[in-house]
């Protein structure tokens, strides 16, 4: 990199050429005072705060659109630029509202430190302030317009991180105010703009009056709902949830977060939650104190045991579990000597890890990739972050992005530089035809899309420099394991760079599969009351979520446990219910599908007699006379899994902090076993493909997956408020995006 | 929804400029005039032809005054009421015409014949106090001239 010298207060600095200048003063902490800066977001020069003089320039310039060049010499503190910026202070709170006693913002406020640091004490303004009332944008975020101090960094964020372009600004002068077209704010509901609101301008509804900033103790946790894995701070006041924020900017997610990071936590403190253990007695639930149920729940696990062989006990753990809990579900299925140790997933990552041809990519590394490949997912629905990267490779340094998809999806629809429009489960064609050239033009017409397209990604694929691989649950079987090996069948060498990241799922998918629940919960259905007597039921609620099926299944138990947070469907026919902590009730880790290991916090203490999943099946085991190698602290446990899982030796909490929060596991590379029975397994299963099928023009709705709720989104108030909201909007995007035109295949 | 005519006269303008989304502007103009206002269909006929979103398209026309998202109304009065003006006695015919129309600035009468607005200088400042209809200019004005413009129109 080519790097200047230049003179900043006297002094010789020297900086990468082409660096904005604010940036270089802040990295030798020269402080230079901005609101419209913020890393990351194009500059955008409003606010005027950051002005500095430069010499043999006419005026003072603004420090966030000038780059560094030789020779300059700067000067950041002069009684000059000290009076611009009481001027500009001046201006910028001539309409501001003296409400800090009642603003969210109130004690975290970029304007009051500012004007605390470079303000005067008397306004230099006589005129009337324009009063205006605070006005409900969404369902989730408010504006106070007089508060606002036209940064538009809310508009550049919308824009930018997210390509949602629902934020701008609306009429001009001192009337100009952020606003839409239309008559609500419809769009991911993400509440960047919120974040990265430098006064209280906006606001997020559902925390909004609850507490001051510094009434609340705020714990770095990771988000509990999709793979990815935010960071997100946690604010508690007393033992009530008040909000989640991403404040920090140290998580792989910096300030980014989704509607249900941010959105998505108030369940925790709901009134619903399970707060003792519940035995059936006569076909009805009655609370019970955890010695009996411990005690009855082991006296029935160990009947059934003898009465029907260690066989007949199922675990079924959840990825939205700790891997710590997990590893404990694991022991303790270990100990009953049963092999039907599982949970619910999306992806058969067994198949995936086991033909693993690439590491693991982190989001940071995809954000990096020059050519991105996108197949059978949607990031902007499924994955947020992971959406969020791909974007970022298209933005900053123009990424090639394929997508393949069986549904118009958002990414596709905007971004993408070749979009697969497939049939619907023809993903394994694509991929045949990525690992095997002959058949293209074949597999083009099996999936339904142009051969010269096909071809085009194929060798966009075959040629990248750097090449991020996305892969969504849509991918299966013989397929799945095909693109596994797909670096083996481009081959590898030294300029060329590789990477995968599966969407996984869930917030710990990946934990859960690495801990020993290799099994899928789905194959217990069939067995349930046959060769299974009894379930022991973790965090998972497949009544609700995998249909009808599963409640003449368990049905048919003997006996079934659950450990849940509330009374769910699948709660409901339990014979046994232990109410346990949430995520934010604990210590522990999950595995996030970029195979980073990150720590999640005990934030509050609960209401209740909550126990964490893992103290419950340690006492189960014990109970049982069983030996599962119990550790009284999830500290010890996660030293456990460093030293008996592959792939995460060493990991500890103190590890976790030294590698900034996310603790990076391996994973060993298939050694070159044989590619053609995959490729034979593959000709079948794509030669299987319904090439009558039509194309699913249906264009993936703003929330389709995202606004879906579950268990716990379910006790989310401002989710359910809005439901309303949703259903007002619904067929919106297809609306304003036109009809989608599929690409003619055959 | 918009005649051929007007796509080719839009396809016209953007041709101009090296870059699309320049076209905003005269495009916008371009619709006005065609239906008296920007509708929803208007708006999103520009931004579909620059390639832009319709917040983008929103956000030029609330920050222009000459664009109006209601009715402009058959006769657009613009007086103007800068300094020459204003010396000429530009207020006493604003009184008029609030009087004659029932309306004051920014307003439309009932009807939908008259809107009356107030506008910075038109550069006819030697023909002091003057408006324009649309897009003709009348001068040297006094009540009685008012009158007998108004009377005149369609």
């Amino acid at each position: 990199m080519e790097m200047v010298k230049l003179t900043i207060d006297g002094k010789e600095y020297e900086a990468p050429k082409g660096k904005l200048l604010i940036e270089v003063c802040k990295d030798h902490g020269i402080d230079i005072p901005s609101f419209c800066y913020y890393p990351d977001l194009t500059p955008q020069a409003a606010c005027r705060m950051c002005l500095v003089r430069i010499e043999k320039m006419p005026k003072l310039a603004t420090s966030c659109t000038v780059t560094v060049a030789d020779g300059m010499v700067v000067t950041t503190a002069s009684n000059e630029i000290l009076e611009m910026r009481k001027g500009m202070l001046d201006f910028i709170l001539g309409n501001h509202p003296l409400d800090c006693p009642v603003c969210d913002k109130g004690g975290q406020c970029e304007l009051q430190d500012m004007a605390f640091d470079h303000g005067t004490v008397y306004a230099q303004y006589a005129v009337n302030k324009n009063n205006t009332g605070e006005e409900r944008l969404s369902p989730f975020i408010a504006f106070d317009e007089q508060r606002c101090v036209r940064c538009y960094r809310c508009i550049r964020v919308c824009e930018e991180w997210m390509d949602v372009h629902a934020l701008t600004k609306i009429a001009r002068g001192t009337h100009e105010y952020i606003g839409f077209y239309g008559k609500d704010l419809s769009c991911e509901q993400c509440g960047n703009c919120v974040e990265v609101c430098p006064v209280g301008a906006l606001l997020s509804v559902d925390s909004r009056f609850k507490s001051r900033p510094w009434d609340m103790k705020e714990t770095v946790t990771t988000c509990t709902y999709c793979g990815d894995g935010c960071q997100l701070n946690l604010g508690v006041r007393g033992e009530e949830y008040v909000r989640a924020a991403s404040k920090d900017m140290t998580g792989i997610n910096g300030e980014f977060l989704c509607i249900k990071g941010r959105y998505g936590s108030a369940f925790i403190s709901s009134p619903e939650r399970l707060k003792t253990p519940l035995v059936k007695k006569n076909g009805q639930h009655v609370a019970v104190s955890w010695d009996e149920a411990l005690k009855y729940t082991a006296e029935k696990l160990a009947a059934v045991r003898k009465a029907s062989g260690d066989a007949s006990l199922a675990v079924i753990g959840s990825p939205r579990l700790t891997n710590e809990a997990n590893l404990t579900l694991a022991r303790l299925g270990k100990a009953f000597g049963t092999p039907h140790l599982t949970h619910f997933r999306k992806m058969e990552l067994g198949d995936f890890w086991k033909n693993l041809s690439a590491p693991i990519g982190t989001h940071a590394e995809v954000q990096e990739a020059t050519t991105v490949l996108v197949i059978g997912g949607d990031p902007t629905e499924e994955s947020p972050l992971t959406g969020y990267s791909v974007r970022y490779a298209e933005r900053k340094h123009d990424a090639d992005l394929l997508v393949v998809h069986s549904r118009p999806i958002k990414i596709a629809r905007r971004q993408a530089d070749r979009f697969l429009h497939i049939r619907p489960n023809a993903e394994s064609a694509i991929v045949q035809a990525l690992v095997d050239e002959a058949s293209l033009d074949q597999m083009a017409k099996t999936a339904g899309v142009p051969a010269a397209d096909l071809r085009a990604v194929r060798e966009a694929v075959h040629k990248a420099k750097n090449l991020a691989v996305v892969v969504g649950p849509q991918v299966t079987g013989a397929a799945l394991k095909a693109l596994a090996r797909l670096a083996d069948v481009i081959g590898k060498s030294d300029d060329k760079k590789m990477c995968f990241l599966p969407m996984a799922g869930y917030n710990n998918s990946v934990g859960a599969f690495d801990m020993g629940l290799t099994g899928n919960a789905a194959d217990v259905r069939e067995k349930c009351g046959q060769a299974v007597k009894a379930v022991y039921l973790v965090g998972a609620n497949p009544v609700e979520q995998y249909g009808d099926g599963w409640k003449t299944a368990l049905a048919k138990l003997d006996f079934l446990v659950v450990q849940e947070l509330f009374l769910t469907e699948t709660a409901q026919l339990a014979d046994v219910v232990f109410p346990v902590s949430s995520y934010a009730e604990q210590d522990g880790s999950f595995t996030n599908q970029a195979g980073q290991v990150q720590r999640v916090a005990r934030a509050l203490e609960g209401q209740g007699q909550l126990r964490p999943d893992w103290l419950v099946v340690q006492a189960i085991a014990k109970e049982m006379g069983l030996n599962i190698n119990a550790k009284g602290s999830a500290a010890a446990l996660l030293k456990d899994i460093g030293t008996e899982i592959s792939g995460y030796s060493g990991v500890s909490f103190a590890k976790i902090k030294e590698s900034n929060g996310a603790f990076r596991t391996s994973r060993p590379l298939a050694a070159g076993t044989a590619f053609d029975p995959i490729l034979a397994d593959l000709r079948k299963q794509t030669g299987a493909i319904d090439t009558n099928a039509q194309h699913d023009t249906r264009v993936v709705e703003q929330g389709e997956g995202l606004f879906k709720l579950g268990t716990m989104l379910n006790q989310v108030p401002t989710m359910i408020e809005a439901q309303p909201f949703w259903d007002a909007h619904k067929g919106e995007t297809a609306e304003w995006e036109g009809e989608f035109v599929a690409a003619a295949g055959d | 929804m918009f005649s051929e005519a007007l796509d080719k006269k839009a396809n016209e303008i953007i041709a101009r400029y090296p870059v699309k989304r320049s076209a905003l502007l005269p495009l916008l103009h371009l619709v006005q005039n065609e239906e008296n206002q920007i509708t929803k269909e208007g708006m999103r006929y520009v931004a579909k032809k620059v390639g832009v979103e319709m917040n983008d398209v929103f956000e030029v026309l609330t920050f222009y005054t000459m664009y109006f998202t209601e009715p402009i109304g058959t006769h657009h009065i613009q007086l103007c009421r800068t300094i020459s003006c204003y010396l000429r006695g530009a207020e006493e015919i604003r009184e008029h015409l609030e009087k004659r129309l029932g309306i004051k600035p920014g307003q439309r009468t009932a009807d939908g014949r008259f809107r009356l607005s107030e506008v910075e200088c038109l550069g006819s400042c030697c023909t002091a106090p003057m408006f324009q209809i649309n897009f003709d200019y009348h001068e040297n004005l006094t009540p009685e001239k008012v009158d007998q413009i108004l009377d005149s129109l369609p």
